[in-house]
């Protein structure tokens, strides 16, 4: 392997991690939180995505697509958790097959909506090109991925250390009674953080939407991705998201090359590991 | 107590008959319609369901005297729904014969399904090759080809140009394997060196690893279609992988509906079909034409293969005066169409048609990306240029057979 | 067993035996689908509802069971019987394994384990094409001869599954009303004190999985025949799904829930596939109805109004999934 090839396959996997980490920081966030998966996250992605590349399509300006691909995963995000998780607050296992009926809804709306054709985003002839790194030339746009990813962590790592929505959201992590009953308004925090995850979805499915076609199984192929990502990383953890995007994004680029027929399973034995030696994940706490 | 029971019970018996669809109706041809409306090759099965369409509409919506009825359904590229929805086709809506399907793996369960039931069917573009040849049933005809009818003339004509090493890249599933099959055949024992054959499962969209790693060669070859291929192609350039060398294709991969968003790196762009977007004849003309002012863009080959199957059921009604099943079956075994749009049909003795193939290459006509003809080879059977019995006596397609390296033994005898 | 349900279930089953008097070959077809589920849905009733364990691996063990009853006989040529036999086997390995992963956690966190083993090994068949195909899926499988009757009918079909149906829930009824079932309810409502008891959790709880996979093994075995093809659409998370919906709407007690729940959404998708092709959203819909304001599903709905009116109430499974 020539060292073009490995740096070719090390930025491939970087991207993809940088797309992984966009959707599993807030899907981890939200699960630390509120003890609930949302498993409509995939179908956020989706909505996200179709909504943006159909922007982009009829006004060829990427930020808006990108715009309004956070809007629509926002506003159904904030409803279903506003109106319908609300309503089953504490029982788990009911919040968990309520997101799996919405992302139902949501998955299947989406198909009759805009056809079983799969789509991607046409990414403008200006940001095309390959970017010369010296030893390799990358797709610009793929890092572009890469440095809104790196924005997202660090707009995340500031939010949390240094604000007080971020100590609130920790300390309703770690210990949700109690930050109750210190007068955290833990409802509140619960629909900020729901809303965040969802805008980081849908922005998330908008990028993705350039090297991923947006068809009838994305949905569940996102999902299960940021499902392994995050209990690699460990849940509640946004370190955790981004070191088991990183490995999760690594372990498929260099499967893809070497073994592409395996390349879907190959996926699952990082996860395997992890969870015959560290079940919490590599950032998580011990189970309670 | 036990009156809830009996609600249970009555209930349960109830929705038997509400569950079953409309009744029988008078004299009219029910035509089951099947292929892949979504997913990696929904634009293959829309186009084909145009076609059929539109040979129903040039009828006057009649086979002879009796209406047409036309039901349609997805697969999904599914076998297993495909299944259920044939049964259901033959069993809720008494269909009388059936036109489709579209994808390979959806054709091969459907064979199995024919041959229990007995309905007729007229398969539009399934092309895995034991459809009619080691699972031929006497039910099934093909309006299409099988995956290595083109390929033979292919293998050659690439083989003759020089290109002698192949790197390929393919779906994983049997169509493709056949269609490489056919290409090594004839690629190896005109002078061909090797094809390195790279498989990837279904519904990739990502080619960015595996272009990483891309070996050299003379030629590369993208072996699918749909979606995956539409990636590989603009990726193909994205990650400037391509090196200058040629591109062939698999049949479908340059499928004139995957043009526009391929661009301008398919110009010049090599495959073989037995149907090609810009024949020169007036039979075709005739088709075209109305196709794009029907359906406001130009047909692909799964339309016009769409319409001359379901022009087969239309004309095998008219010669038997009627729907009789044996009768249809027998009409439809002996087709022989000398003017279909691509060029003369006529089935052989296996059900599958004797006809045009042509090598096509992608030229811009008028500022629109089209396949045109460059050679034209007539009267190829599903055999090409091997006799049927020979044929079969050898091993069915798989990944690794015929074996990529032209070296080996196989390819000595003949 | 008290004589209320003896004689519903003696009713049901009378009624579903003389379905293949009745209906046509479309119904039939849909019935015997509907049996076979059943199967499934009752395993993933029999976890969630005793064990208190929400488990999105059903349909796998089903599907693991049908691949390894379609390789047998498709690329080794077994006979039925032992291609059967050993399928089940193969399955009650990986409900082991998958078991030993998964049992020490619980809750979402077990939910979530079920979903990636489950993916897992979708990705597994979608891959290994030489064992599997792929996405080709096996075809022609055979269908095997019972003692003269040939299973490509469906009327010989209807009364094996039938009968293999009966024996499967009542040994599923007849173990959980014995010690075995009050230990697993013991254990779903308070495991810190059975632990304390001194009985054995992770045997116990390994125990039910390993019975319910064999169940949702025999589902996936008959399915397998009738429909003599199998896809990694079998293994998908979309079909696990369909089962958890069935229980929900159906509710978790183990005979009517299954039943109920499979009744309904095979009618319903039979029905509204004439005229919309988005019935997934009509489960989604009804899926979300049956949580917000069916919490114990159906049948426990239709139960507790009969109770009501004889003054009686029960305990709910939303309290006991609460758990």
């Amino acid at each position: 392997m020539t060292l073009a090839s490995f740096a070719f396959l090390s930025l491939n996997g970087l991207t993809l991690a940088a797309l992984l980490f966009i959707m599993a920081s807030g899907l981890t966030l939200a699960f630390g939180l509120m003890r609930v998966v949302n498993l409509a996250h995939g179908a956020f992605f989706m909505l996200g995505g179709y909504v943006g590349v159909a922007v982009v399509d009829r006004t060829g300006s990427l930020l808006a697509g990108l715009g309004a691909g956070m809007a629509a995963g926002l506003i159904p995000g904030v409803a279903m958790e506003r109106l319908l998780l609300a309503r089953v607050r504490g029982i788990e296992l009911s919040e968990a097959l309520l997101t799996i009926a919405i992302g139902m809804i949501i998955a299947d709306g989406l198909l009759g909506v805009f056809g079983g054709y799969p789509k991607s985003l046409a990414v403008p002839e200006s940001l095309r090109g390959r970017v010369d790194l010296g030893f390799v030339q990358y797709p610009g746009f793929r890092l572009g991925i890469l440095l809104l990813a790196v924005a997202v962590g660090a707009g995340l790592g500031a939010l949390l250390t240094w604000t007080r929505l971020g100590a609130a959201i920790r300390a309703g992590v770690d210990d949700r009674e109690t930050a109750q009953s210190q007068g955290i308004n833990v409802g509140a925090l619960f629909g900020i953080v729901f809303a965040l995850a969802s805008v980081l979805a849908g922005a998330a499915g908008v990028v993705g939407a350039s090297y991923l076609a947006l068809a009838q199984d994305t949905g569940v192929r996102v999902l299960m991705l940021s499902l392994v990502v995050i209990i690699i990383g460990g849940l509640g953890s946004v370190t955790g998201a981004a070191a088991g995007a990183v490995i999760t994004g690594f372990v498929t680029s260099f499967a893809n090359a070497f073994i592409p027929q395996f390349a879907l399973f190959i996926l699952f034995a990082p996860l395997a590991m992890v969870l015959a030696v560290r079940p919490q994940g590599l950032f998580g706490r011990a189970a309670a | 107590m036990l009156r809830k029971s009996w609600i249970w019970a009555a209930s349960l018996i109830a929705i038997a008959p509400a569950a079953s669809g409309q009744p029988k109706a008078q004299e009219e041809l029910r035509v089951g319609v099947i292929a892949n409306l979504s997913g990696v090759f929904a634009s293959s099965g829309t186009t084909m369901v145009n076609g059929v369409r539109m040979a129903v509409d040039e009828a006057g919506g009649k086979a002879g005297a009796m209406p047409i009825k036309l039901f349609i359904v997805d697969d999904e590229g599914n076998p297993e729904l495909a299944i259920t929805r044939l049964k259901a086709m033959d069993t809720r809506d008494k269909v009388d014969v059936i036109v489709g399907p579209v994808s390979g793996n959806i054709g091969m369960a459907a064979v199995d399904w024919a041959k229990d039931s007995g309905v007729p069917v007229v398969v539009a573009y399934s092309a895995p090759e034991d459809i009619t040849m080691r699972k031929a049933v006497h039910n099934v005809v093909r309006a299409g080809w099988s995956g290595a009818q083109p390929m033979f003339a292919f293998g050659e004509y690439v083989a003759k140009k020089g290109m002698k090493k192949i790197v390929m890249v393919g779906q994983d599933y049997v169509f493709p394997h056949n269609q490489i099959g056919g290409f090594l055949k004839t690629f190896c024992r005109n002078g061909g060196e090797e094809v390195i054959k790279i498989w990837h499962p279904l519904n990739t969209t990502d080619f960015s690893s595996m272009l990483a790693v891309l070996p050299a060669s003379d030629a590369i070859m993208y072996n699918g279609a749909g979606t995956d291929a539409v990636a590989f192609a603009k990726q193909l350039e994205e990650f400037g992988a391509r090196r200058g060398r040629p591109l062939l294709g698999g049949s479908n991969f340059f499928a004139v509906g995957s043009l526009p968003a391929m661009g301008k790196t398919a110009i010049g762009g090599l495959s073989a079909l037995q149907y090609s977007d810009a024949l020169d004849t007036p039979q075709f003309k005739a088709f075209r034409d109305s196709y794009v002012k029907k359906y406001n863009e130009p047909p692909m080959a799964t339309s016009e293969h769409g319409y001359v199957a379901m022009k087969m059921v239309i004309n095998a009604v008219e010669k038997t005066g009627g729907k009789d099943r044996a009768k249809l079956i027998e009409a439809l075994r002996k087709t022989d169409m000398p003017n279909a749009p691509r060029g003369p049909v006529k089935l052989d003795d296996y059900g599958n048609p004797i006809q045009n193939i042509y090598i096509n290459e992608v030229k811009s006509v008028d500022g629109k990306l089209l396949n045109v003809a460059i050679a034209k080879i007539e009267n190829v059977s599903q055999f090409g240029p091997y006799d049927a019995k020979t044929y079969l006596a050898d091993p069915p397609d798989s990944r690794d057979f015929p074996p990529g390296k032209c070296s080996d033994p196989y390819y000595k005898k003949k | 067993m008290n004589d209320n349900r003896a004689r519903t279930m003696l009713v049901v089953g009378a009624a579903a035996l003389m379905l293949p008097l009745v209906a046509d070959d479309y119904v039939l077809v849909l019935a015997l689908r509907a049996l076979m589920y059943s199967l499934i849905v009752m395993s993933f009733s029999l976890l969630a509802g005793e064990l208190g364990l929400v488990s999105l691996l059903q349909s796998t063990f089903a599907g693991v069971a049908g691949y390894g009853l379609a390789i047998l006989s498709t690329s080794y040529g077994w006979s039925a019987l032992p291609a059967a036999a050993a399928s089940l086997l193969l399955t009650l390995a990986t409900a082991a394994v998958f078991g030993l992963v998964s049992l020490k956690t619980s809750g979402v966190g077990f939910m979530m384990l079920t979903i990636a083993l489950g993916q897992m090994v979708w990705a597994l068949a979608f891959q290994w094409i030489d064992l599997t195909r792929g996405m080709d899926g096996i075809v022609s499988i055979p269908a095997p001869e019972f003692a003269g009757l040939n299973l490509r009918d469906p009327r010989a079909m209807y009364f094996v599954t039938a009968a293999i149906v009966v024996v499967c829930f009542a040994s599923a009824h007849v173990l959980m009303e014995s010690r075995f079932g009050l230990l697993i309810r013991g254990i779903r409502d308070n495991a810190p004190r059975m632990r304390a008891l001194g009985h054995p959790i992770l045997r116990a709880r390994l125990a039910a999985f390993l019975i319910a996979s064999f169940y949702a093994a025999v589902g996936g075995i008959l399915l397998t025949w009738e429909t003599r093809v199998i896809t990694p659409v079998a293994l998908d998370l979309s079909r696990a799904v369909w089962v958890l919906t069935a229980a929900v709407i159906g509710g978790t007690t183990l005979l009517g829930g299954s039943v109920v729940g499979v009744v309904i959404m095979v009618t319903l998708e039979a029905v509204l596939s004439q005229y919309t092709d988005r019935h997934i959203l009509v489960f989604g819909l009804i899926l979300a109805f049956a949580i917000l304001l069916l919490p114990n599903g159906v049948s426990a709905f239709v139960s507790d109004l009969w109770a009501k009116r004889r003054g009686r109430s029960r305990e709910t499974s939303a309290v006991k999934l609460a758990r």
